[in-house]
């Protein structure tokens, strides 16, 4: 047992290297954009996971990162504030917006839950489009937004408009995410998570309150969810009402439900895979990248809905002895 | 403010409705009898659109002919689905969630097949009705009265289905207890394939309904959906009468909002009130549970 | 220890329980039986409040608990099982256990993210405690097997191990021993005896009637949702009317 956790922990580390040094490799700037994007939606597809193992879906989720988004950049453009305060604050910002949604959507079960989420993403879209317009910026949304800088006289001036050190920053911070939801899943409260989504009369019966916990952690995924907003804003530097949209939600549940739902490390394979799939893809038939989607979670789906993170355990299933009666 | 407009308002906001409540109707049997949220409804509805571009806007087929044929033939790609797709994942773990991902999955699929298929552009499909009817100040186009008419044709024809027919009986037993039905004898894999099937048929029909009154392009699937969701939700999952009324509800809802507000304050006003009807009776107008 | 005073359930036109009323005493073991459908599962359910009686009210230790929610209630000390097979299944027999622990546990959940040493000693102690009402139902062999892969009989004394777990001070056991065989029965009819030994009040949901008859020491009858005899399991099997309620109907 401890050889096995030594090599992986090894493993972690070979990657992270590989991961860090990867610029030596080369300095296009274009596949540091798509090394950025990547990494900003595994931060979301993670704070999706984390709902996702409530066992609830939220179909308004990408409207919590519109809200971390929204956020920043406005401390950042109208109030003047550093990114590196903005970030935090609008990270904590939609978590504790999500408190009073999830304390009256969360009584709702399955489907009417999933429909009540979708209906607040709509709203949210059409708050954000249509009224204020002074300072939402309307259906354009807004623009010119600034790249983060570090500026301490003397002893460090970092300027993030270059795609690499955006890069680092954040790698540093997916890093930060997945050890934060590992660290969680591992945990008593990942404990209870596992067990309110699989029996909640159960859960209930034993005196764990199911909606303490389902508004706890939908409140850890839209922390995340603000996380990968604030990112998406400072890195794109343009953010409109519908990137945030239930549409936009639709491919990172794409992301999760391919690499694998229970699993930290699911929505980590899924994302990757996807995104680098689809951009070959994109190279070659354009938009057709939807209808590859499709297919793929379709077939995901239907044929391994554990997702791929399952892979390794069917194929030593395949390739081992037939198991004894009784096991698993 | 006018009579006449008024009156408008009203018939506008009845044919809204019933093009809604049409819709609505699909996503509702097939969740009341399988539990499924079909994301792909509202590609459904393109689908009836574009098989009466083809049949009757192109080939010159006769409408109603068309009309049968585009429920009959996505009613059967339905059924297809339901036994391909669907059915083998009530026999897996978190059974909602992951007929949810397939539907989303799907709408992608039919969405970008079309427009492989017939282009990204906007269609028109020719009218079948023409002229204009005046009663009194107030105007309708003779398409639109069709539409109408023909939408509460099948509406009342889906009623007698449901509560005359052995059939109907067994789609409203599966709905209501599939393990009462099932020891009753009804063939529940049957009564689903087949309600996914006049599900869908539902929507294709509002679609063709609606095919030579708007354009069609393959993104109205899109559009569609989150107005039948509204209705849906509004009128309570799985009830047959409340997405009637639901549909008609919003139609109204919005027709007449339209007269006073511009079309954003309506949406947003449209969805608060949902939003507290929901909050105040979460299963809808007329749901159960 | 438990009062339920007229406590009646209706569900729209059917009125499933109708102005009952018994008394729990502290350390005995009641029996609730009756035929199919006479309203006992609704009883439990009002008590562990799934449900809110339509009028009544249950009083546990001198606390009105009819408006409580689940959770509450078994904060309190009233902890159920389920006549259906309930568990966590896709985790060990171990966990389920721990799990039932949690709520006595005193785990804060900031420092089980950051394993506090207090939050490890905690841990611990649950953990130990799992192991001892493993092996006090007989299941430490089959501790880290996944509660789905258990046979039956296994996985319902699991789910009284949980139930355990939560130190109920009345454990409500709805059915125990439904699907078990002749072995299994009296296994667990020895089970149940110790956890009274161990200062336990118990309800009991069972339609074995032999097993009724050797633990209870009271016995209510339910019909169509009222009671209809009461007293010692003896006493009750020679009631005529509980006869006749039973005539038809296959043990």
């Amino acid at each position: 047992m401890i050889k096995k956790r030594i090599a992986v922990y090894i493993g972690y580390i070979a990657l992270l290297t590989l991961l860090f040094f990867i610029p030596l490799i080369t300095s296009e700037p274009y596949v540091f954009h798509i090394l950025c994007l990547i990494g900003i939606n595994i931060i979301f597809a993670c704070s999706l996971n984390t709902i996702l193992n409530i066992g609830e879906l939220n179909l308004g989720h990408a409207a919590f990162m519109g809200i971390g988004a929204y956020a920043s950049v406005l401390l950042v453009m109208r109030l003047s504030f550093c990114f590196w305060s903005a970030l935090p604050i609008a990270m904590i910002a939609s978590a504790i917006i999500s408190l009073p949604i999830g304390f009256l959507t969360l009584r709702f079960r399955g489907a009417y839950f999933l429909l009540f989420t979708f209906l607040f993403a709509e709203l949210v879209r059409m708050l954000l489009s249509n009224f204020w317009i002074g300072l939402f910026g309307g259906i354009p949304g807004l623009t010119n937004i600034p790249r983060p800088s570090i500026n301490i006289t003397g002893l460090l001036n970092i300027n993030f408009s270059s795609n690499i050190h955006f890069y680092y920053l954040i790698l540093i911070l997916v890093v930060f995410t997945v050890l934060i939801m590992h660290r969680i899943d591992l945990s008593r409260l990942g404990m209870v998570f596992k067990a309110i989504s699989q029996s909640e009369s159960l859960a209930e019966s034993i005196g764990i309150s199911s909606m303490k916990f389902k508004i706890l952690g939908c409140a850890i995924g839209c922390f995340f969810a603000g996380m990968a907003g604030s990112l998406y804003a400072h890195f794109v530097g343009i953010i409109t009402p519908t990137d945030f949209s239930i549409h936009a939600v639709l491919a990172p549940i794409a992301y999760v439900v391919v690499g694998g739902m229970g699993n930290v490390f699911g929505p980590v394979i899924g994302t990757c895979f996807l995104m680098i799939v689809s951009h070959f893809f994109l190279r070659q038939f354009g938009l057709y990248e939807l209808l590859m989607y499709g297919v793929i979670i379709v077939i995901i789906i239907r044929f391994m809905p554990e997702g791929l993170i399952s892979l390794p355990r069917i194929v030593s299933f395949l390739l081992s002895k037939p198991p004894k009666r009784g096991e698993d | 403010m006018e009579l006449s407009l008024l009156l408008q308002g009203g018939l506008n906001g009845v044919m809204l409705g019933l093009n809604y409540a049409l819709i609505a109707l699909g996503l509702s049997l097939i969740f009341g009898i399988m539990g499924i949220v079909n994301f792909a409804h509202g590609e459904m509805y393109m689908l009836g659109g574009y098989v009466t571009y083809y049949l009757f806007g192109l080939f010159g087929l006769n409408y109603f002919a068309t009309l049968i044929a585009a429920v009959i033939m996505v009613g059967f790609l339905g059924v297809l689905l339901e036994k391909i797709i669907f059915r083998p994942l009530t026999t897996r773990p978190k059974e909602a969630l992951t007929s949810l991902i397939a539907a989303v999955g799907l709408a992608w699929v039919f969405q970008m097949l079309a427009v492989i298929c017939f282009g990204d552009l906007d269609k028109d499909v020719p009218s079948v009705f023409k002229g204009i009817i005046n009663m009194g100040g107030v105007v309708i186009t003779a398409e639109r009265l069709a539409a109408i008419i023909i939408g509460i044709g099948l509406v009342v024809v889906l009623n007698i289905f449901l509560l005359r027919t052995k059939v109907g009986k067994a789609i409203r037993a599966v709905a209501q207890d599939k393990e009462a039905a099932a020891l009753q004898g009804v063939h529940v894999s049957r009564i689903s394939a087949l309600s996914f099937g006049i599900g869908c048929g539902l929507a294709a029909a509002a679609g063709a309904l609606m095919a030579p009154i708007f354009v069609i392009n393959p993104f109205l699937g899109g559009e569609v959906i989150l107005k039948a969701f509204l209705v849906v939700i509004l009128g309570g999952m799985g009830s047959i009468p409340g997405a009637m009324l639901g549909g008609l509800v919003l139609g109204f809802i919005e027709s007449f909002g339209c007269l006073f507000f511009n079309v954003p304050t309506v949406s947003v006003l449209t969805f608060t009130l949902i939003i507290i009807i929901l909050i105040v009776r979460p299963q809808g107008l007329l749901g159960h549970d | 220890m438990l009062e339920v005073k007229n406590m009646t359930k209706r569900f729209g036109g059917l009125i499933a329980v109708h102005t009952l009323d018994f008394e729990i005493n502290e350390g005995e073991i009641l029996g609730l039986i009756g035929p199919n459908g006479a309203g006992k599962t609704t009883v439990f359910n009002m008590i562990t409040g799934t449900f809110r009686p339509t009028h009544g009210e249950i009083v546990f230790f001198s606390k009105k608990i009819d408006r409580l929610k689940p959770n509450k209630i078994a904060e309190l000390g009233a902890v159920r099982t389920f006549q259906l097979t309930n568990l966590f299944g896709e985790m060990t027999a171990i966990q389920n256990v721990i799990l039932g622990t949690h709520q006595k546990s005193g785990i804060r959940l900031w420092g089980s993210l950051f394993k506090t040493h207090s939050t490890r000693i905690k841990e611990t102690n649950s953990e130990e405690e799992a192991r001892d009402i493993l092996e006090f139902m007989g299941l430490t062999e089959q501790q880290e097997t996944f509660a789905r892969n258990l046979p039956h009989g296994q996985q319902r004394r699991l789910e009284v191990s949980i139930a355990l777990a939560a130190k109920p001070k009345l454990l409500l056991l709805d059915e125990p021993l439904q699907g078990m065989s002749h072995e299994e029965v009296k296994d667990m009819v020895g089970r149940i005896a110790k956890i009274r030994q161990k200062g336990k009040t118990i309800l009991l949901v069972e339609h074995n009637m032999r097993a009724v008859t050797s633990i209870c020491d009271r016995v209510i009858v339910l019909n169509f949702g009222e009671k209809i005899a009461e007293g010692s399991p003896q006493e009750v099997m020679q009631n005529p009317e509980v006869i006749e309620a039973y005539l038809g109907v296959e043990e």
